[in-house]
């Protein structure tokens, strides 16, 4: 089963791939033929997607267990799925690269892809979007159409490839190869005169960010090695919590810290590693804080020198990890964009076409979020809990607002779409700082109803310019009277993207909202933000609707009719109603429905929330508010018992795989060290 | 007795006089000339080596290098000949159209003075010691 | 069946109503687009009489029964089961929302109404409508309205009833935009949408802060109960309370946030009638009769609250006074009527909650009666004179059409307060709640004096306008407009019937459910679990017994109606002609700006309005800017490129020096450094 699994998720990723060899080598000449291939192949591959769902869908909810690092279920390569027993091991033996010659404990670079909760519905989303993609770019792409297929599933092979690495390095890799297709789809078959500027501001820009992020990457690979025992030389996952050594010390045993060992790219193992080192490095404070007390006249030195070292290395580590910290946003932020980096965004959107611009809002926007879901809050969940919310939460604060009157103001429909893009966003950074399990939930949730919502507005545009080749909203108007079918989806993707109840936006944005009511978020920073957040969707309304007031009401006015005989007429064609129908039906159906998907999500956002409560902990053991839990469940303290406050009905039994650490300021019975 | 450093004082003083020669005349072929001369000191250099060291790579490599420059030769007087066509000159300096965008040609103050038409057919070398201009008899 | 069956036989209804109509135009049937809309909001009404009768007779209903959908198993990869606990929407960590509803007298009486004034609109509106474009379209949103208003009522979850609230206010959008072609219709549809969804950002605040302070709960009755148990902190309970306020002064279109409601008259008349007058606005004032045990606890919100009302309502009165649409006279009246429930709404804790609660329930009960007959009225009124409103145009119609005259004049002296109609005594119960609470409340008598004054004036008022109204429009001298033609006639009977049994309503509902029964509408609505527990609070906090029914104040009832006589007859001197009259010189300024509404929307425009467009403006040229400033970064490089390009000036035998240099930069470093 798994096996097969494995294979169909290679499948969905390196499809593409193989449909854009096909038609780069056999290059038809004819537009109609690549379109043709183009559809099929698209349509073929969502068929691919959706039996993957079909097969995972037996994998939801079934992991009960709290380990600290991720658990991709589905991973081709799987030493376990290869025997005889099938079991899943979660990694893979795909090495695609090992930097030293002693196979052992080299550091080696693997194909490790695999699915969890948090990419399945990026990649069904992707899957979607491409194929809507191929459909939207049906009258515009009419020249060297076989190329340009091509680079759009190259695009979304690599996107898909981000999704799925469980590799540190073989995520970056898939996120820079994204830059080779977008920049040849925007400078090649982008509409305005500017294109081959905007693709290189567009390149530039963003790698600029990215190398940033590389740095991070190799940042965190380096101080996060795997912690090995002193003699015997095997990783050694100890957490040298109070209790636990209480336990070495009643069995006889002594303790000693773990030391470096060699360094690994696996994200999975890379948690493990980061939880690891984190309370290593705390809980040394304690310890010698204990000793201080306990020492005797003459030893007094050498402890107070022992805590001195002790709060130097910790306070070392937390200021390594904070510029690390900040190269790695720098990558993400420049994707997502989070104002004030946002400015390669209008003339990149403007000057694609449509069908590109559709993708880059819908789905690579997604790569910089996800990139901080996947590695920012795993990695360094201390900094996102220091600086997260007051430095990035501001900073999307600030864009929700600034995007959304930037977006008033403008008068071209596509860069009003593209601004309300960025302004949705910057709500979405906000939900994922929040770093509660509904902001959590909320957002990962939010990344697939922006991506339908963004998708669909691009899609709706092309309708519109595929009519009259111009998107300049003071030509249009009384649309409705002319295309009602038209503003009829135009009305429900427009709600949808202001957030009204029983469309997608609603359900996301509403569990964001109660991310940042969390009460161990500093209130400023997340009461605050919900303020802005909220006053945010307010703003959404307004330039949504001034936009509808302006293009579908009043007296039909449109802009001059096109002569050239590529112009289709007439209300929503059967091959538009596809993109539009299914899209609605979806914001509709993600509306009313949502509870499937958060299902999805749980597993993974409950391990990433319980993550950062840990975090919290060390952070401050006194001063967590401990949220009054609702009194049908079973009350439990202590912040691992808070993340898990609301599994205690899933849990299977047993003890969770975590060690829960109490006040370390107890007294140890004796210095093992 | 003759060592290997007086072999190698003989190679670097014609590596030296090649340099030499190749910075200072634009001459195209005697500029290449000039770079030739650089590789037989440097093909001494390889000779003398060998006997040194009492074994045969080096001259094996010598031969090797012989053979490869008298491609070289041939390939570059058919690319100078292909040059002095189109512009009727062997100044190098005439060709330097790779700059920069924005970057001023370089002009010479002291301009060569270009030969007469009926001497412009192929390439000739100017007497050696003799300014261009005296060649053609300005 | 059970109550709770009942309810959600009721929405079930209405949805497949919703689904049903746009149904019959694919099948070329829209001519019976008015089918489904009103059969389905008659079972609807008869079903939420069954269910209001179960309630009086058996108490409020328990937890809701849910489904539960299983997607994660094997084969058949689904499992479909009922279960006790209600149906999740969606639940992570500790947001859960539910579909739990609350089935007790108030949700009830609030059903009751609702569907039944929507099923005489809904037949009005199949004559009125008739042959109109986008037939289905209207009804398929009369009937998704009809839905959300449902839901809204229902709704036991604070999202539940934010998707039912957002959802009335979408279908108010869509049917004041019903003619999209008018550009003012437009306008009137997109303010109408932005100033209350302003509103609902405080909504949702709220919802959030009392979700946190209420230990984690979204349904309304965990959280009251949570809170009584746990008293949140005071300085939480206020902002959340103000903040419900927030969303209910949108909704019901109290001060400042009125402004929407009246340009909402853009809309087809029975709109106007069924969302704007009889249910949507109300919404609020059921928010709040709904969330009355939190606001108990907060007596300053409350005063807050009962002067915001009062304002409105005598603001909105004043600027009735002058106006010539006789829609917009009707909409400032309701913009002044909602202020008195809000008024009643803010004696909630200075008198026994329960009391309060029914006062402004009970006005909100004959309102949807008596506003629902005068916006059909006046809808009447308009479909003989074709489509003009304007009560200067015409006059003397009431020998024209006699039945509209009368049910007119009926819903006219109901909403002046006339004794024995309906809006007597619910206006007359407010009166009271007011006066009581002037008398009893802890610290804050005078101001509640002051607002009883305020209420009586705007009494007086009232009686002024609609009475004005009604001279000029039916009695003087017959006149006509061009645009009537030859269509000025008494409506159809299909108009007429509506207009009659509204009439009849308007006429007796006042004495049939309070006055003959002894208060038993307010005895009933007291059982309501939420404002049991509110008139648990208020015995606790005030150490007195609370007060089982209100009592015929006859001063009080006296001085209302005399405030009502006075302005009938200030009327009646001024306007029997059905003439204008023209203004003393001493009023022109008072007259100017009442005429202006106050400049309100100007005022609006000023400060809010041209601001934001001009710091969007401004925000974009700074945006240019911001590229600028990136564009300035990517130029940097090149700055330094400038000092190094001359050296890339093509002439082989510099290119030749420049390797010689590094060659022997080069050679020397191994000789001199590395053989040392």
């Amino acid at each position: 089963m798994n096996f097969i699994l494995g294979s169909l998720l290679l499948t969905v990723l390196f499809a593409p791939l193989l449909a854009a060899a096909c038609l780069a080598i056999l290059r038809p000449a004819k537009a109609g033929t690549a379109r043709t291939i183009a559809v099929w192949t698209s349509a073929f591959h969502v068929l691919l997607t959706v039996a993957l769902f079909v097969l995972y869908s037996g994998h939801v909810n079934q992991d009960n267990s709290l380990s600290l690092g991720f658990q991709p279920k589905v991973v081709p390569g799987d030493p376990g799925s290869m025997s005889d027993s099938d079991v899943i091991t979660y990694k893979t033996n795909w090495t695609l690269l090992s930097l030293s010659p002693d196979g052992v404990s080299a550091p080696t670079v693997q194909f490790f892809v695999g699915l969890d909760g948090l990419n399945l519905l990026l990649i069904g989303l992707t899957s979607l979007m491409f194929f809507f993609a191929v459909l939207v770019s049906w009258g515009t792409i009419t020249e060297r159409a076989a190329p340009f297929y091509a680079w759009l599933f190259v695009l979304q092979s690599c996107v898909n490839g981000a999704f799925a690495s469980f590799d540190i390095i073989l995520f970056y890799v898939f996120f820079e190869l994204t830059l080779i297709p977008s920049f040849f789809l925007i400078g090649q078959w982008g509409t305005g005169g500017a294109r081959r500027d905007a693709a290189k501001k567009f390149v530039l820009y963003t790698l600029l960010g990215s190398l940033l992020t590389l740095i991070g990457i190799i940042g965190i690979v380096l101080t996060n090695p795997i912690p090995v025992h002193p003699t015997t030389n095997k990783p050694f996952y100890f957490e040298p919590t109070p209790r636990a050594m209480t336990t070495v010390e009643n069995e006889g045993n002594t303790y000693v810290n773990g030391k470096t060992g060699p360094i690994t790219f696996s994200i999975p193992i890379l948690m493990k590693n980061v939880s690891m080192w984190d309370s290593m490095e705390y809980y040394s404070v304690g310890h010698a804080e204990n000793r201080l007390a306990r020492a005797t006249p003459a030893g007094r030195a050498t402890a107070e020198s022992e805590l001195a070292t002790a709060q130097q290395n910790l306070a070392q580590r937390r200021s390594m990890q904070f510029w690390i910290f900040l190269a790695l946003m720098a990558g993400f932020a420049v994707k997502i964009p989070i104002v004030p980096f946002h400015t390669w965004l209008p003339s990149a959107y403007g000057e694609a076409p449509i069908a590109v611009t559709m993708i880059f809002s819908a789905i690579l926007a997604k790569l910089g979020t996800f990139g901080i879901i996947r590695i920012v809050i795993p990695l360094l969940p201390e900094m996102c809990v220091l600086y997260g919310l007051p430095l990035f939460g501001t900073l999307g604060a600030i864009g929700i607002v600034y995007a959304a009157f930037c977006a008033y103001a403008q008068r071209d429909l596509k860069m009003l779409a593209a601004y309300s893009s960025v302004s949705h966003l910057g709500f979405l950074v906000i939900g994922l700082f929040s770093l509660s399990r509904e902001g959590l939930s909320g957002a990962a949730l939010h990344m697939v109803n922006h991506g339908l919502t963004a998708g669909a507005l691009f899609a709706l545009l092309a309708f519109l310019s595929r009519r009259y080749r111009t998107l300049d909203a003071t030509q249009y108007s009384g649309m409705w009277a002319k295309y009602p079918r038209f503003s009829f989806y135009f009305l429900i993707i427009a709600l949808a993207s202001v957030g009204l109840p029983g469309l997608c936006n609603f359900v996301s944005e509403m569990l964001m909202l109660a991310g940042l009511f969390d009460p161990r978020n500093v209130v400023i920073f997340g009461r605050g933000l919900a303020i802005v957040a909220a006053v945010g969707v307010f703003l959404a309304s307004w330039y949504t609707f001034t936009m509808i007031r302006r293009v579908l009401f009043g007296p039909v006015v449109e802009p001059p009719a096109l002569n050239d005989g590529a112009a289709i007429t007439g209300d929503v064609h059967a091959r538009e109603v596809i993109p539009l129908m299914a899209m609605s039906a979806l914001c509709i159906g993600i509306g009313l429905f949502p509870q499937p998907l958060l299902d999805v999500l749980q597993t993974d956002t409950r391990r990433l929330a319980g993550i950062v409560d840990r975090a919290r902990y060390r952070l401050d053991p006194q001063a967590i508010p401990i949220p009054e839990p609702a009194p049908e469940r079973p009350v439990r303290r202590g912040p691992v018992e808070n993340a898990l406050r609301e599994e205690a009905p899933f849990q299977p039994g047993g003890v969770p795989n975590v060690v829960i650490p109490p006040q370390p300021k107890n007294p140890l019975p004796s210095n093992p060290k | 007795m003759i060592s290997v450093w007086h072999f190698l004082s003989v190679a670097a003083v014609l590596f030296a006089l090649g340099l030499i020669g190749f910075l200072t005349r634009r001459n195209l072929i005697t500029m290449f000339l000039s770079a030739e001369l650089m590789i037989q000191g440097v093909v001494l250099n390889l000779l003398a080596f060998a006997r040194f060291h009492a074994n045969l790579s080096g001259q094996a490599f010598g031969l090797f290098v012989i053979a490869v420059a008298a491609c070289e030769a041939g390939l570059a007087m058919a690319l100078i000949i292909a040059m002095y066509r189109r512009t009727k000159s062997l100044d190098s300096s005439v060709w330097q159209n790779l700059r920069e965008t924005g970057v001023p040609a370089t002009i010479d103050p002291d301009a060569l003075i270009q030969p007469p038409l009926e001497l412009a057919d192929d390439p000739k070398l100017p007497a050696a010691g003799k300014k261009p201009q005296e060649v053609a008899g300005v | 069946m059970s109550s709770t069956a009942l309810a959600l036989t009721v929405l079930a209804t209405l949805l497949a109503s919703t689904i049903l109509t746009p149904l019959l135009a694919q099948l070329r049937l829209s001519r019976y687009a008015h089918f489904p809309a009103i059969l389905g909001f008659a079972i609807a009404s008869v079903l939420s009489l069954f269910m209001l009768r179960d309630v009086f007779l058996l108490g409020p209903a328990g937890t809701t029964p849910g489904l539960s959908l299983d997607l994660s198993g094997t084969y058949p990869f689904f499992d479909l089961n009922l279960k006790e606990s209600p149906t999740v929407w969606f639940h992570a960590g500790l947001l859960k929302v539910t579909f739990s509803l609350a089935i007790d007298p108030l949700s009830a009486i609030m059903l009751a109404t609702v569907t039944f004034v929507a099923t005489w609109i809904a037949v009005f509106s199949s004559g009125y409508m008739h042959g109109e474009d986008g037939y289905t379209r209207f009804f398929t949103i009369m009937c998704l309205f009809v839905f959300c208003m449902c839901l809204l009522v229902l709704a036991d979850n604070f999202f539940l009833l934010l998707a039912g609230w957002e959802g009335v206010g979408l279908c108010s959008y869509l049917l004041v935009g019903y003619y999209y072609a008018k550009p003012s219709a437009a306008a009137a549809a997109r303010k109408a949408f932005l100033v209350t969804r302003l509103g609902d950002v405080g909504f949702v605040l709220g919802i959030f802060l009392l979700w946190s302070a209420g230990g984690y709960h979204t349904d309304l009755s965990a959280i009251f109960a949570h809170i009584q148990q746990h008293s949140a902190s005071h300085g939480t309970l206020t902002a959340a309370c103000l903040l419900l306020f927030c969303g209910a002064v949108g909704k019901s279109a109290q001060l400042p946030l009125y402004v929407w409601l009246p340009d909402a008259m853009e809309g087809p008349t029975p709109v106007s009638a069924l969302i704007h007058a009889a249910t949507m606005v109300t919404a609020g004032v059921y928010l709040l009769a709904r969330c009355a045990p939190l606001f108990v606890q907060v007596p300053y919100v409350q005063i807050y609250i009962c002067a915001t009302g009062g304002l409105t309502a005598i603001f909105a009165a004043f600027i009735a006074l002058t106006q010539t649409d006789l829609k917009r006279i009707l909409a400032y009246s309701t913009v002044s009527q909602l202020g008195y429930m809000f008024m009643a709404l803010g004696t909630v804790g200075a008198i026994t909650p329960s009391i309060a609660v029914a006062a402004a329930i009970f006005h909100l009960f004959t309102h949807a009666f008596f506003k629902a007959l005068l916006f059909l009225g006046s809808g009447s009124v308009m479909h003989a004179m074709g489509g003009v409103i304007d009560i200067r145009k015409f006059s003397g119609l009431r020998k024209l059409m006699p039945v509209t005259h009368i049910t007119f004049l009926i819903g006219c002296a109901a909403l002046a307060g006339l004794p024995l109609l309906s809006g007597f005594w619910s206006k007359d119960q407010i009166l009271d709640s007011l006066h009581h609470a002037g008398e009893h409340s802890l610290h804050y008598r005078v101001l509640y004096e002051g607002v009883f004054l305020v209420a009586l004036l705007t009494a007086g008022l009232t009686a002024f306008y609609t009475f004005r109204a009604y001279f000029l429009t039916f009695w003087g001298e017959e006149r006509i407009p061009e645009e009537a033609g030859h269509h000025a006639h008494e409506s159809p009977r299909v108009m007429r019937v509506p207009l009659i049994v509204l009439a009849v309503g308007a006429v007796i509902v006042g004495l049939a459910v309070e006055s003959f029964t002894r208060h038993g509408f307010s005895k009933f609505l007291a059982t309501t679990p939420a404002i049991q527990m509110a008139n648990k609070t208020y015995e606790r906090e005030h150490n007195v017994r609370s007060q089982s029914s209100p009592h015929f104040n006859w001063k009080v009832a006296g001085m209302g109606t005399t405030a009502a006589l006075l302005g009938l007859a200030a009327a009646f001197a001024l306007y029997r002609r059905g003439e204008m009259v023209a203004v003393p010189a001493i009023l022109k300024p008072a007259h100017g700006l009442s005429l202006n509404k106050g400049y309100v929307d100007e005022i609006f425009q000023g400060i809010i309005v041209k601001p934001a467009e001009i710091a969007a403006t401004g925000t974009r040229q700074f945006d240019g800017l911001l590229d600028s400033l990136a564009r300035f970064v990517a130029f940097i490089p090149r700055l330094f490129a400038a000092f190094l390009r001359p050296l890339q000036n093509g002439l082989v035998q510099f290119y030749a020096l420049g390797m010689v240099l590094g060659l022997a930069v080069f050679a020397f470093f191994i000789v001199f450094k590395v053989s040392r």
